[in-house]
C-alpha cells in the first residue's frame, strides 16, 4: 500500500471505528487519555502489519490492544505502586446509583489487567466467554474463573454502598 | 454469580465511556509517527543507544528536581543505617500530599505499623462551583506484619494480586442530604510506601541508594527505582526517584517521567500528630445532620 493510500485508509478506520474502539481502550487503560495512547500504539501497530492481515482490520486492532493492555498494566504496574501511599476503596456515596455505578468503574480500572479485560469483554463488548477466551488466547475455564475473581472484588468494594443504598430505599 | 453485579459493571463501563470521541488528529498523529519510526529504522539508527542518550538528557533536565552531588553508587555503611531507619520510622505523623499529586483520596498517617488502627481521610470532595458535597473516612486495622509481608513477598512475585482486602468501618457524609452514615465496609489496600514495603524495595534491588543530595536546604538521600530498559507498554514509567530526608528518612519528593513526556514531581508534607492536625483526618459532621442507617 503505497503511503498516500495507506494514510487515507487509516483515516477511515479511525473515523469510522475509532470512537468504538477508544471506548474500549479506555476501560482496558483506565481512562481516556491513556486509553487513546493505548489506541495509537495498536494503530502504529496496524500500520506496521496491514498488508499481511487477513479479514477485518478491526478484529487485529482489538487482539492488540487486549494483549497492549495486559501486558503492559502488568509490567506497569511495578512502577505505579510506588505512587501509591495507601489506595483505600474509591469513596461512594451510598445515596445515589450514579456513584454506584462510578465506583464501579473505579474498582474496574484497578483490577489486575487480566481480570479487567475479561470483564470489559464479557460485559461491555459482551462476548460469550468463548470468544472473550479466543480474543485472549487463553481457556473457556480461565475465562470463567477470572470473570468471577473480577466480579467478586466488584462485588466486596460495592457491597456496603449497595446496602446502604437498599436501605436508604426501605427509609 | 448474581446478575446485579454484572449490569452494574455493563451500566457503569457504558457511562463511562458514553461521550468519549478520538482525538481529530489521531490518525494523523498515527501515521505521523509510523513515518519517523520507519525513517529512523531506514537511517539503521540504534533505538536502543539514543533511548539511554535520552533519558539521560531527561533526568538532567528535571525541573524539580534538586540540585545533586551524588555519587553513583552509596556506601554499604549508608545503605545500612537506611535499612535500620526505615525499620524504626513510626508513629501517626500526618501526611498530606502537595496539590497534584498523583495519590488518591485526602489524608493519611505514615508509616503505620502492623495492628495500628489507621484512619484514612477520603475528601471533602469539592464540586466545581467550590462547594464540599461529600466527605469519608475508612478506619481499619493495619494487617499483621506476616501478613504485610507474605502480601509484599507475593506482590512482587506475581502482579496479578491486585490488593489487599481488608475490612473495616467507614464514614460517609453527604453535604447535598445533610446525612450521614458508618457502616461497615471493605477496601484494598495497595502497595505501602512504608518501612516493610521500602525495605524490601532496596534489599530486592530495585530501590537503589544513590547518595546524599541536597534538596531545598536540607540534608536528604536520593533513592532511584529500577525502572525497566524495555517496556512496551503503551505508556510507561521511563525514570522515577524519590528523596527522603536524611536525619528522619521520611520521604520528600518523588518524581516520575513517563514515556509519554509526562512527567510529575510532588512532595511529601509531614505534620505534627498534634490534636489539631489529626482531626484533620476525621470528616466533620455539622449539627443537625440525620445519621441514616446501615443495611
Amino acid at each position: 500500500m503505497h503511503h498516500d493510500e495507506q494514510r487515507r485508509a487509516l483515516e477511515l478506520f479511525v473515523a469510522e471505528r475509532g470512537d468504538r474502539l477508544l471506548r474500549t481502550a479506555a476501560l482496558l487503560a483506565g481512562g481516556r487519555a491513556d486509553g487513546e495512547d493505548l489506541l495509537q500504539s495498536a494503530l502504529e501497530r496496524l500500520l506496521r502489519h496491514w498488508r499481511r492481515i487477513d479479514g477485518d482490520p478491526e478484529n487485529y486492532v482489538r487482539r492488540t490492544l487486549y494483549n497492549l493492555a495486559a501486558d503492559g498494566w502488568r509490567r506497569q504496574r511495578l512502577w505505579q505502586r510506588r505512587a501509591v501511599l495507601f489506595e483505600p476503596g474509591p469513596p461512594v456515596d451510598p445515596a445515589t446509583a450514579v456513584d454506584l455505578r462510578d465506583a464501579v468503574v473505579r474498582v474496574l480500572v484497578r483490577l489486575p489487567p487480566r481480570q479487567r479485560a475479561v470483564l470489559v469483554l464479557r460485559y461491555f463488548e459482551q462476548l460469550s466467554e468463548a470468544e472473550t477466551a479466543a480474543a485472549l488466547g487463553c481457556s473457556v475455564g480461565t475465562v470463567k474463573s477470572t470473570a468471577a475473581r473480577g466480579l467478586i472484588r466488584l462485588r466486596g468494594m460495592t457491597a456496603s454502598a449497595e446496602n446502604a443504598e437498599a436501605a436508604a430505599v426501605k427509609e | 454469580m448474581s446478575s446485579d453485579i454484572e449490569e452494574l459493571a455493563r451500566e457503569g463501563m457504558r457511562e463511562f465511556t458514553a461521550t468519549m470521541r478520538v482525538s481529530p488528529d489521531l490518525a494523523a498523529r498515527t501515521f505521523e509517527r509510523h513515518r519517523q519510526r520507519r525513517r529512523v529504522l531506514r537511517a539503521g539508527l540504534s533505538l536502543g543507544a539514543a533511548g539511554v542518550v535520552a533519558a539521560a538528557a531527561v533526568i538532567a533536565a528535571v525541573a524539580h528536581g534538586p540540585a545533586t552531588q551524588a555519587t553513583p553508587r552509596a556506601a554499604p555503611a549508608l545503605r545500612a543505617r537506611l535499612l535500620a531507619a526505615f525499620d524504626t520510622a513510626s508513629g501517626d505523623i500526618l501526611y498530606t500530599p502537595a496539590p497534584g499529586a498523583p495519590l488518591h483520596g485526602g489524608q493519611y498517617p505514615a508509616f503505620p505499623q502492623p495492628g495500628q488502627q489507621v484512619q484514612v481521610r477520603v475528601g471533602p470532595a469539592v464540586s466545581s462551583d467550590g462547594k464540599v458535597y461529600k466527605d469519608g473516612e475508612y478506619t481499619f486495622t493495619m494487617p499483621s506484619q506476616s501478613a504485610l509481608q507474605y502480601y509484599i513477598d507475593h506482590y512482587t512475585a506475581d502482579l496479578d494480586q491486585g490488593g489487599l482486602q481488608l475490612s473495616g468501618t467507614a464514614i460517609w457524609v453527604n453535604h447535598f442530604k445533610h446525612a450521614w452514615r458508618q457502616c461497615q465496609s471493605s477496601f484494598i489496600l495497595g502497595f505501602t510506601l512504608d518501612a516493610a514495603g521500602i525495605r524490601a524495595e532496596i534489599a530486592n534491588g530495585q530501590f537503589t541508594v544513590i547518595g546524599p543530595a541536597e534538596l531545598d536546604g536540607q540534608q536528604a538521600i536520593e533513592l532511584n527505582f529500577n525502572v525497566p530498559s524495555t517496556n512496551e507498554a503503551p505508556v510507561h514509567t521511563t525514570a522515577e526517584r524519590m528523596w527522603v530526608n536524611a536525619t528522619t528518612y521520611l520521604p520528600m519528593r518523588g518524581y516520575q517521567r513517563w514515556s509519554n513526556g509526562r512527567q510529575s514531581a510532588f512532595d511529601y508534607v509531614f505534620l505534627p500528630p498534634t490534636p489539631q492536625n489529626l482531626a484533620k483526618l476525621r470528616p466533620t459532621i455539622p449539627p443537625g445532620y440525620t445519621r441514616a442507617a446501615c443495611a
